[in-house]
C-alpha cells in the first residue's frame, strides 16, 4: 500500500516531467481508439440504414448469384404481376437500376461540362417515392411519375446549380437527353456520391432493360409470416431467380461493406501502431530518466528495507496510473482523431457522415494498450531500479551510466537478429513476398532497437563534430540552398494543387531561415565574435551547447531517438514511394508508346464498343488498338483477369517489355504471361496450359512470351482479341490507344476524338504526356495520404524530444544554476539549451535518414521488380526532412530553455 | 532500558573484515581486516581521515555491501550468508540509518516518513513506541508536514526518528551532522545520545568532526583500512589530539 502512495505522490510530484510522457500515450492510444471509432461509426450508420431500408421489406426476389462463366440472366418484369396477385404480398416494389459505374446519367452544365463528383460515383436506379427513415428522403418536389422526369440528391442540385422544376440537360447512355428536375432527395450517408433517380418504367426504358426487372422488394400483407410469403413467391418466380429474407437481404449488403471496413480499419490500425512504437520509446526514456533522477531516494528506500520488488512494484504502479491517465485522455482524442481523418477524407473526395460510436471493445482497447504499452516500456527501468545498490543513497550524486553494458550487449543483439532478418529477406530466394515482407519488417523494428541503443557509442563523436561553427554553418548553408534549387529544379517548382500550395512556401521558408542562420553562423565564426541570430552557434554559447550534447551521449541519444524513429518512417516512405514513381515513370515512358490514350480514368471501368467503332472514321488516326478486359479459370480451379487486345497493332499502343519468348504466335491461341505470375506459378515459354473462358469452353493456350512492364494494363495474362471475341461477346473496351499518322499534330486529332468521346459519358481522351502524368499523379496521391498517416507519428515523436530535453533541463538544474552564478545571462542560457536541441535533433535526423534509406532499399529489394524496378532517393524529402528537424530543435527547446533561464540560481545551485 | 545495559552481548560486530575494491594495478584494499564489536546500549563513533576506510566499514557491518573476506555479524546472524532478499529483510527489521543528506521522501509527510519503515514491512509496529519517539523529536504538529516545509535540523530529526520507528538492534549514522551548522548539529547529536541513553538504542556513527565524536561513548580510529586506536568518554579536545597524530 505504502509503495501505492508512494507511486500516486511521485505522480503528483512529477506532473509537470511526465505531462509530455502521458501525451505521448495519449496520442499512441488516441489512434488507436480514433481508428476503432472511426470504423465502428462507418459500420453502425451503414447497418442502419441496409436495416432501415430493409425494414419495410419482408423478402426480396432477385436473380440467383452467378457462377464463373454463366452468361448474364434477366429477369422478366411479367415477376411482378404474377407476385402482385399473391395474397400474401401486401407491397410489391420492382426496381431497376445501372450497376456499372461506368454509364451514369451526367448533368451537363451551361458550357456543356459534365458535373461530377470528386471521386465517388453518380448512382443512378427507379425509386417508387417511397420514404426510408435514415436512408431515402424527398427534399424537395415530388418523385418522378413520366419518362420526362427526374428527381437527384440536394448536394448534385447545388454542385449542377440546378433548381426544381428547371429543364436539366444529361449525358445518357443514348447521348444527350433533357429532363424536367421534379423533386429533390437527401440521402443522409450519400459519401459524395449523386443520385440520379427515375420511375420504375422510365427507368426501364432509360437504361435499356424494357420488360426486365433487378430486384422486387415484397412486403407481407397484414398476418401474414414472411416464411409464407417467402414460400408463396417461390412459387411464383422463374427458377434462375431467388427469394430471401430480409436477414438475408441485410446480410448481402453488409458483405462486402463489412470486407471493406475491416480493411479500412486495419490500415488505420497500422499507422496506429507505429505511432504507439515511437510513444513506446517516450515511456522508455522517461521512465529510464525519473529513475536515474530518483536513484537515491531508491537506495534509500532499499537501505531501510524495500525488498527489490516493491521497488520494481512502485515504479511499474506509477506507469500504470500514466497508462491509466493516457488511455482515458486517449479515449477522448480518439474522436479528435477521428474526426481529423475523416476531415482529411472528405477533402480528398468524400467520406459519409456519421455519428461517433464507442464500443466496449473500443475502451476495452484503449485502457488495454495505454496501460498494456506504458508498463511494457518502464518494465527496463523498473527492472534497474529494482537493482539499485542500497549504497547509492550514501552517494551525494544521480545515477552514472549504469546498465551501459547490458544496453550495448542488447544493442548488439538485436542489431545482429535484425541485419540477419533483412539478410535472410533480402537474399534467400523463394519465399513469398508477405512473408518476406514480415521477415523484413521485424528486421528493420530490431535493427532500429539495435541501432538506438548503440548509438550511446557514436553520439558523442557524431554530435562534436556536428556542433562545430564551421561544419553547423556550413550545412545548414547548403543544406537550405540545395533545398530551394531542388525545388526548382527537380522539383515541381511552382505549386499546383492543393497539397503543394501548403508546402511550398512553408519550404521557402524552412530553406530561408536556413541560409540566413548558416550564414550568421559562418560570419560571426570568421569575426570571432559570440554574436549572431540568437545568441550563435559560433560563440560560447554554441561551445556550452555543443559540449553539453556531446558529454552524455546516453542522454543525446535517448533524445535523438524519438526524432529518429519519426524521420526514419518518412525517409523510408519517402524512398520507397520515390522508386515506386521512378520506376513506374520508367516503365511508363518505356511502355507507353501511343499518341492518344481513351478511358475512363476515374471510375476505370469500361465503356461500349461503339467509341473505338466510331473513331475509326475519325482522320489523322493511323491506328487503333482496343484493348478488353474478362476472367478466366485456370486448371486448378483459380479465376484469373486477363487483358486482351488486337495483337499486330497492339504494340504500336503498349511496349509490354517481352523478356522471354516473343510475341509471335500470340494470335495463334498463344498467351502473353507477366514475369512475376510466370515465377509463381511456374510457367516457361513453351508450357501449355488448359483454361476456361466465361462462356465455359476450354482452350489449350501456349505460353508464347513472359513481359515485364506491367504499369499500365496491371494483368497477368493477356490474349488476343480475336479469340476473346469467340468467346465473349460482350463488346466493351477498357482503353482504347491510338497512333496518329505522321506530320498531323496530336492537338488536332485529340480536338476530334475529344467530339466522339464527350458523348460517353466518363470516358476521356488523352496525349501521351496528360497520360503519364495523370498516372503519375495516382502515386503522389498515395504517398501524400501515407504522408498524413505518418504525420501522427511524427506528432508523437516531436512530443519526445520535447519531453527528454525538458528532462534533461530538470536533471541539470544545478548545473544551469552554476552557469547563472558565474555570469551566464538568460539569454545565452536559452541559446545554449536551443542550439544543443539543435544539434540533438539534427544528429536524430541523420541516423534516421540513414537507417530509412537502408529500410527503403530492403523493401525495394523486396519488392517484386514488377512494381519497382530501382530505387530512388527523394532529395527534396530528405533535406527538407533535416531542416525541418533542425527547426523542430529550436521549437521543441522553447518552453525548456525558458525554465532554464528562469531558474533561480541559490535554489539551483542547492538542489542536490 | 535496565535490561539493556546489563545485556553485554554485541549489538554487531565484525571478524577479520577484508574488503578490495578494482581489480590488478586498480585494486584499493579499503579494509584490512578489522574485527570490531559494537556493544548494546552504547553511542560509539568512528572516526579517521578520508579513505581511511570507515564508511566502508560501516556499509558492510550494515549490511549495504558485502565484504571481499571475513565475516560481519548483526545479532546473532551471519550477513555473508544471507541472500539479497534476506539480507534487506534484516535491513528492515533490525538495522536503522541516517543519511548525511536525510534521504527524506519529499512527497510524504514528515510522519509517513517516520513510519515508512514499517509500512514497507506492512506492520503497525509499537504505536506507543512511535509516538514516544514523535515526542522526542519535539516536532509537534509538524509532523503531518512535508520535508521541504521543515528546516534542516527538523528533517534531520525526522530522519533519525525513521531510524528509531522500528526499533532496530542497531542504528548506523553515516556523517548524520555533515549538512548541518554546528548549533542544529548539537541539537541532533544531543537527540541522538538521548536515544542512547533514554530508550536503550545502540547507535554507530562516521564522523569526521571531533566534537561530534565527542558525543558518543567510545571512539574508534580508523587509518588505512586497520582500526589504529580506540578512546572512551572522548572530550573533542582528546579526539582532536588523537586525531592529529593520525596525521589528517
Amino acid at each position: 500500500m505504502t509503495m501505492l502512495k508512494l507511486s500516486a505522490r511521485n505522480i503528483r510530484a512529477s506532473v509537470g516531467r511526465l505531462v509530455l510522457t502521458i501525451l505521448a500515450v495519449t496520442a499512441g492510444v488516441g489512434f488507436v481508439t480514433g481508428s476503432f471509432i472511426l470504423a465502428d461509426s462507418l459500420s453502425d450508420t451503414f447497418s442502419g440504414i441496409f436495416e432501415s431500408a430493409a425494414s419495410q421489406t419482408d423478402a426480396s426476389v432477385q436473380l440467383a448469384g452467378l457462377e464463373f462463366g454463366e452468361d448474364d440472366q434477366t429477369l422478366s418484369d411479367s415477376v411482378v404481376a404474377a407476385l402482385e396477385e399473391l395474397p400474401e404480398t401486401a407491397r410489391v416494389t420492382p426496381i431497376v437500376t445501372i450497376t456499372d459505374q461506368f454509364t451514369p446519367f451526367v448533368i451537363l452544365d451551361a458550357a456543356g461540362e459534365e458535373v461530377k463528383p470528386r471521386g465517388p460515383p453518380i448512382l443512378t436506379f427507379s425509386w417508387d417515392g417511397r420514404e426510408v427513415e435514415s436512408a431515402i428522403a424527398l427534399a424537395e418536389g415530388r418523385s418522378p411519375a413520366a419518362l420526362d422526369e427526374v428527381v437527384i440528391n440536394t448536394e448534385y442540385a447545388v454542385a449542377a446549380d440546378v433548381a426544381v422544376g428547371d429543364q436539366v440537360n444529361f449525358l445518357t447512355p443514348d447521348g444527350q437527353q433533357t429532363f424536367t428536375l421534379v423533386g429533390t432527395v437527401d440521402f443522409p450517408v450519400s459519401a459524395g456520391a449523386f443520385f440520379v433517380l427515375f420511375d420504375f418504367e422510365s427507368a426501364q426504358t432509360l437504361y435499356g432493360k424494357e420488360g426486365l426487372v433487378d430486384t422486387v422488394e415484397l412486403a407481407a400483407a397484414p398476418g401474414v409470416s414472411a416464411e409464407e410469403l417467402i414460400a408463396a413467391a417461390e412459387r411464383v418466380v422463374p427458377s434462375e431467380a431467388e427469394v430471401i429474407n430480409q436477414a438475408e437481404v441485410i446480410e448481402q449488403s453488409l458483405e462486402d461493406f463489412n470486407q471493406f471496413i475491416g480493411i479500412f480499419r486495419n490500415v488505420l490500425l497500422a499507422f496506429a501502431g507505429i505511432a504507439l512504437f515511437v510513444s513506446l520509446f517516450i515511456i522508455y526514456n522517461t521512465f529510464a530518466i525519473l529513475v536515474n533522477q530518483r536513484i537515491q531516494q531508491i537506495g534509500m528506500l532499499r537501505a531501510i528495507g524495500a525488498t527489490g520488488r516493491q521497488i520494481r512494484f512502485s515504479i511499474l504502479a506509477e506507469a500504470a496510473l500514466v497508462g491509466l491517465i493516457g488511455a482515458v485522455l486517449g479515449l477522448a482524442a480518439g474522436f479528435g482523431v477521428a474526426f481529423l481523418i475523416k476531415a482529411a477524407f472528405q477533402a480528398a473526395g468524400g467520406f459519409p457522415e456519421t455519428g461517433n460510436v464507442i464500443t466496449t471493445t473500443t475502451v476495452l482497447v484503449a485502457f488495454l494498450v495505454g496501460v498494456g504499452a506504458t508498463v511494457l516500456s518502464a518494465l527496463g527501468p523498473a527492472f534497474l531500479a529494482s537493482r539499485v545498490s542500497p549504497v547509492a543513497a550514501m552517494r551525494n550524486e544521480a545515477g552514472g551510466d549504469r546498465g551501459q553494458h547490458r544496453r550495448i550487449i542488447g544493442g548488439l543483439v538485436c542489431l545482429a537478429v535484425g541485419l540477419v532478418l533483412l539478410g535472410l529477406g533480402l537474399f534467400l530466394g523463394g519465399q513469398q513476398t508477405s512473408v518476406l515482407l514480415i521477415e523484413l519488417a521485424v528486421g528493420a523494428i530490431l535493427t532500429f532497437v539495435g541501432v538506438a541503443l548503440l548509438s550511446v557509442l557514436f553520439a558523442g563523436p557524431i554530435v562534436n563534430f556536428i556542433g562545430r561553427a564551421e561544419v553547423l554553418g556550413t550545412s545548414l548553408l547548403v543544406l537550405g540552398a540545395s533545398l530551394l534549387v531542388f525545388m526548382f529544379t527537380v522539383g515541381d517548382g511552382l505549386p499546383d494543387g492543393v497539397v503543394s500550395w501548403v508546402t511550398f512556401p512553408i519550404k521557402v521558408a524552412v530553406s530561408t531561415i536556413a541560409i540566413l542562420t548558416g550564414l550568421s553562423i559562418l560570419i560571426s565564426k570568421s569575426r570571432g565574435s559570440g554574436f549572431g541570430l540568437g545568441g550563435s552557434a559560433a560563440g560560447l554559447e554554441g561551445q556550452l551547447a555543443k559540449r553539453n550534447a556531446g558529454r552524455s551521449p546516453q542522454r543525446t541519444a535517448a533524445t535523438a531517438t524519438a526524432l529518429t524513429i519519426g524521420v526514419a518512417l518518412v525517409a523510408t516512405v519517402g524512398t520507397v514511394g520515390e522508386s515506386l514513381k521512378a520506376s513506374f515513370t520508367d516503365s511508363l515512358e518505356r511502355g507507353v508508346q501511343a499518341d492518344l490514350f481513351i478511358y475512363d480514368e476515374e471510375g476505370q471501368g469500361s465503356f461500349s464498343g461503339d467509341l473505338a467503332d466510331r473513331l475509326e472514321g475519325v482522320a489523322g488516326l493511323a491506328e487503333l488498338s482496343r484493348f478488353r478486359a474478362n476472367e478466366l479459370r485456370l486448371a486448378d480451379g483459380d479465376v484469373v483477369n486477363m487483358f486482351a487486345y488486337e495483337t499486330g497493332t497492339g504494340e504500336s499502343v503498349i511496349d509490354l517489355g517481352i523478356v522471354a519468348g516473343s510475341l509471335e504466335g500470340t494470335a495463334d491461341n498463344g498467351m502473353l504471361v507477366f514475369v512475376d505470375e510466370a515465377e509463381e506459378r511456374g510457367l516457361l515459354v513453351g508450357d501449355s496450359l488448359v483454361v476456361d473462358f466465361p462462356d465455359l469452353q476450354s482452350e489449350t493456350l501456349t505460353v508464347v512470351g513472359l513481359f515485364e512492364d506491367n504499369s499500365v494494363l496491371g494483368v497477368p495474362f493477356i490474349i488476343d482479341l480475336d479469340l476473346y471475341e469467340q468467346h465473349i461477346s460482350n463488346d466493351d473496351d477498357v482503353f482504347v490507344g491510338a497512333a496518329i499518322e505522321e506530320g498531323t499534330s496530336v492537338e488536332s486529332v485529340k480536338a476530334a476524338v475529344v467530339a466522339v468521346t464527350a458523348e460517353f459519358s466518363g470516358v476521356t481522351a488523352q496525349d501521351n504526356e496528360e497520360f503519364l502524368n495523370a498516372q503519375e499523379g495516382q502515386i503522389d496521391g498515395l504517398i501524400t495520404l501515407i504522408n498524413f498517416m505518418l504525420g501522427f507519428a511524427l506528432f508523437t515523436a516531436f512530443l519526445g524530444v520535447v519531453n527528454t530535453i525538458v528532462l534533461s533541463v530538470v536533471e541539470r538544474t544545478r548545473e544551469i544554476g552554476l552557469l547563472r552564478a558565474v555570469g551566464t545571462t538568460r539569454a545565452q542560457m536559452r541559446a545554449v539549451i536551443r542550439w544543443e536541441a539543435v544539434i540533438v535533433c539534427l544528429f536524430g535526423a541523420l541516423v534516421g535518414i540513414v537507417l530509412g534509406v537502408l529500410f527503403a532499399w530492403a523493401a525495394v529489394t523486396a519488392i517484386p521488380d514488377g512494381i519497382i524496378s530501382r530505387m530512388a532517393l527523394p532529395y527534396e524529402t530528405v533535406i527538407f526532412a533535416i531542416l525541418v528537424a533542425a527547426l523542430a530543435g529550436v521549437v521543441a527547446a522553447a518552453l525548456p530553455a525558458r525554465r532554464a533561464a528562469r531558474l533561480n540560481v541559490l535554489d539551483a545551485i542547492s538542489t542536490s | 532500558m535496565t535490561e539493556t545495559i546489563v545485556s553485554s552481548t554485541l549489538a554487531a560486530r565484525a571478524e577479520t573484515a577484508i574488503k578490495i575494491y578494482g581489480h590488478g594495478d586498480t585494486e584499493v584494499h579499503a579494509l584490512r581486516g578489522v574485527t570490531v564489536g559494537f556493544e548494546r546500549g552504547q553511542f560509539t563513533a568512528i572516526m579517521g581521515p578520508s579513505g581511511s576506510g570507515k564508511s566502508t566499514l560501516m556499509h558492510c557491518m550494515a549490511g549495504l555491501d558485502r565484504l571481499t573476506s571475513g565475516e560481519t555479524y548483526i545479532g546473532d546472524t551471519t550477513l555473508s550468508q544471507l541472500s539479497d532478499k534476506n539480507l534487506t529483510l534484516l535491513r528492515r527489521e533490525k538495522v536503522g540509518f541516517i543519511f548525511q543528506s536525510y534521504n527524506l521522501i519529499p512527497t510524504l509527510t514528515a510522519k509517513e516518513n517516520i513510519t515508512l519503515p514499517l509500512d514497507l514491512a506492512g506492520s503497525d509496529g509499537d504505536q506507543a513506541w512511535i509516538d514516544e519517539v514523535i515526542t522526542t523529536t519535539g516536532l509537534g504538529d509538524r509532523v503531518s508536514h512535508r520535508p521541504n516545509e521543515l528546516s534542516g535540523g527538523q528533517q534531520q530529526r525526522v530522519a533519525v526518528a525513521r531510524a528509531l520507528a522500528s526499533r532496530p538492534e542497531i542504528i548506523f549514522g553515516d556523517e548524520p551532522t555533515g549538512n548541518l551548522d554546528s548549533r542544529t548539529s548539537a541539537e541532533i547529536l544531543d537527540f541522538m545520545r538521548r536515544a542512547v541513553r533514554e530508550l536503550g538504542q545502540t547507535i554507530v556513527m562516521v564522523t569526521h568532526d571531533p566534537v561530534s565524536a565527542s558525543y558518543s561513548d567510545r571512539v574508534l580510529f580508523l587509518t588505512d583500512g586497520q582500526i589504529v586506536d580506540e578512546m572512551s568518554n572522548p572530550t573533542p579536545e582528546t579526539v582532536f589530539d588523537k586525531m592529529k597524530t593520525l596525521g589528517d
